[in-house]
């Protein structure tokens, strides 16, 4: 049987700031192949924005946690 | 609980001394509330079991209403909540052998949003017993009560303290929230029921983390529990991201698997559905429910929420934080965050406080573990101070219960036993009914005065030429009448641009309709300037509180 181990915090905090950072992008990257009505950032691009902001952060805190299980 | 791994502990005269530190790895099995409560120094183990007997007390008396109120809604058969009367339609329909996903374009233009397993469950009832509305309020009413004894049990497997367990359980029952949507004739209290089991039945994983979890029955009970959680109502997908979530934690790519697994089940039966009817079960299903998101709404829901459930809700936050940080995720942690972030879809147009229902099952879950667990580990967490730890404890716990079921307070304020209760307790009696939550629609008993004014609707659509016009099916069935329209469905799938009134304007033009029933007025603005141009009105009359407005054909 192949090995699966648990999550460790330290890989939970990488997915967690991986997937902030890529939200993140889709969000400022929809005003480049024109998706949106608003000029700049519209009020779904502020909210994602935000929400990608707070995952990052949880995934930054998670880092220091090394090793231990998830 | 197994009396062999808890024999009864002998109660001592005098305070125990303090326990010495265990070696981890000699763990005694963890002790129950009796064990816990006879350890306590006597003064305060007396204070103890009377806030318990107190907090018992008041969380039994708060299920005594909700059983009463209940049985109220069963003898009631009119709608006490709009839609109610659609999904006894729905149920007739798949009792028929028939899809109630439908083109809404052609008379008699109705479709349902909902998926079809409540419905389904409630087919055998209406098989036997009629189209009666009494028959989905049981199913709802009886799954409430499988997700809080599922839920009491699920603090008990994980802390082996039946006392909290089951104060965990009677505290979800005693929400506002559970109490207003339990025994309605809807699916979303068998979707929150099913949530409950699939995630209990995975809890058990961490109970036997070397087997394998194709070998565990509850793995599969689990993944059939969340199936059927997303074919009752689609917004168990939290729960289902959350279960997933939790199994990806314990083990990548066996949880990669399984959400495969479940995936191609959900979507072979999708498919199914989609097929047999021509496409209609999407564009009922999904599309229509895409509507507008209002944030202030979301937060006024989350607010409310949180004033009405703040202890377990703090409690819960701060368990969620422990495992984050300090602990291990347990599912209960990880199913409470995705509940709560799931919360904010209140902010669509047409939600309501049920989309509540599942994040405060999961509060009182994860609040129930982590005080059962606190109290269990508190004489060797804190070794020297244990004992005292855990007596304070013995008497926080029930007073948290307490203070949280003081929250949820609700009740009728009238009669020979409520009138004396609500005076006792203090609460307004004006009302005929009480709610902490302020003003709501639901709650209150109907009264005979309703049912008089239910019949008498009835009996003017009885009377009617032809079909009526009705923003509620109940009293068509009441009527002999056939069900046309479901006006919020109508409604948002016009807002998404789904439904062309055309048809059902040029029936309206044309008088076709003997009679109209007005409730809320849900229907697509062009809709209710049809009616307004072509049917005047023919009186108006009062039930549960609601003004129902009839109309009749206006002369040419």
């Amino acid at each position: 049987m192949l090995s699966d181990p648990p999550l460790t915090k330290r890989q939970l905090g990488c997915l967690c700031l991986l997937a902030g950072s890529v939200l993140a992008l889709f969000t400022l990257g929809a005003d480049l192949v024109g998706a949106g009505r608003f000029g700049g950032l519209g009020p779904v691009q502020r909210q994602a924005l935000a929400a990608a902001g707070l995952l990052a952060a949880f995934g930054l805190s998670l880092l220091p946690l090394g090793h231990r299980p998830a | 609980m197994n009396p062999a791994a808890h024999p009864p502990a002998a109660l001592p005269a005098d305070p125990p001394e303090p326990p010495r530190p265990v070696p981890a790895l000699a763990a005694p099995a963890p002790a129950g509330a009796r064990q816990l409560l006879a350890a306590a120094p006597r003064p305060w183990r007396m204070l103890a079991v009377a806030l318990f007997a107190l907090a018992l007390v008041a969380l039994l008396a708060q299920l005594v209403i909700y059983g009463d109120y209940a049985r109220a809604l069963f003898r009631f058969p009119y709608d006490y909540d709009q839609g109610e009367g659609f999904e006894l339609y729905d149920t007739v329909l798949h009792a028929r052998g028939e899809w109630p996903y439908r083109d809404s374009q052609v008379f008699p233009f109705y479709t349902s949003i909902y998926p079809p397993l409540f419905h389904l469950l409630t087919v055998p009832l209406v098989w036997a017993f009629g189209p009666q509305l009494w028959t989905g309020r049981l199913v709802s009413f009886t799954a409430s009560l499988l997700a809080a004894a599922a839920l009491g049990w699920g603090v008990f497997r994980a802390s082996r303290n039946r006392l909290v367990g089951g104060l965990a359980g009677l505290t979800f029952l005693a929400s506002n929230y559970t109490f207003h949507v339990g025994p309605l004739f809807r699916q979303h209290m068998t979707m929150v029921a099913f949530e409950v089991l699939a995630i209990v039945a995975l809890a058990e994983i961490d109970r036997q983390p070397g087997r394998a979890w194709r070998r565990q029955p509850a793995f599969w009970l689990g993944l059939a529990g969340l199936l059927a959680a997303g074919f009752t109502k689609q917004l168990a997908l939290a729960t289902v991201m959350a279960a997933l979530g939790f199994l990806f934690l314990r083990g990548p790519r066996r949880a990669i698997l399984s959400g495969a697994g479940l995936a191609a089940a959900a979507g072979l039966l999708y498919l199914g559905i989609d097929l047999a009817t021509g496409g209609q079960w999407t564009i009922s299903i999904i599309r229509a429910n895409l509507n507008a998101f209002d944030p202030n709404q979301a937060l006024a829901f989350y607010r409310q929420w949180m004033q009405l459930h703040l202890f377990s809700v703090v409690v819960a936050v701060a368990r969620l934080a422990y495992e984050i940080y300090l602990g291990r995720l347990t599912v209960y942690g990880v199913w409470f965050a995705a509940a709560l972030a799931n919360g904010v879809l209140s902010g669509k147009f047409g939600a309501g406080e049920s989309y509540f229902v599942t994040t405060t099952a999961a509060a009182c879950a994860l609040a129930g573990v982590a005080l059962a667990r606190l109290w269990e580990q508190a004489p060797r967490r804190w070794q020297r101070q244990g004992a005292r730890a855990s007596a304070v404890l013995a008497i926080a716990i029930p007073a948290l219960y307490l203070a949280q079921a003081r929250l949820n307070l609700h009740l009728p304020t009238t009669g020979p036993v409520y009138g004396p209760v609500a005076r006792l307790l203090g609460v307004p009696t004006e009302a005929g009914y009480y709610d902490s939550q302020g003003y709501t629609q639901l709650g209150p008993h109907p009264t005979p005065a309703d049912i008089a004014a239910g019949d008498r609707i009835a009996a003017l659509a009885r009377a009617a030429t032809g079909p009526v016009f009705s923003e509620e099916a109940g009293f068509m069935f009441r009527a002999g009448k056939p069900i046309v329209t479901n006006a919020f469905p109508q409604l948002v799938m016009y807002q998404a641009g789904l439904f062309d009134p055309a048809n059902e304007i040029a029936m309206i033009e044309a008088h076709a309709f003997g009679l109209v029933i007005l409730r809320a007025q849900f229907y697509p603005p062009p809709v209710l300037a049809a009616l307004g141009a072509h049917y005047q009105p023919l009186t108006e009359i009062q039930m549960n509180g609601f003004l129902y407005r009839l109309l009749e054909p206006r002369e040419r």
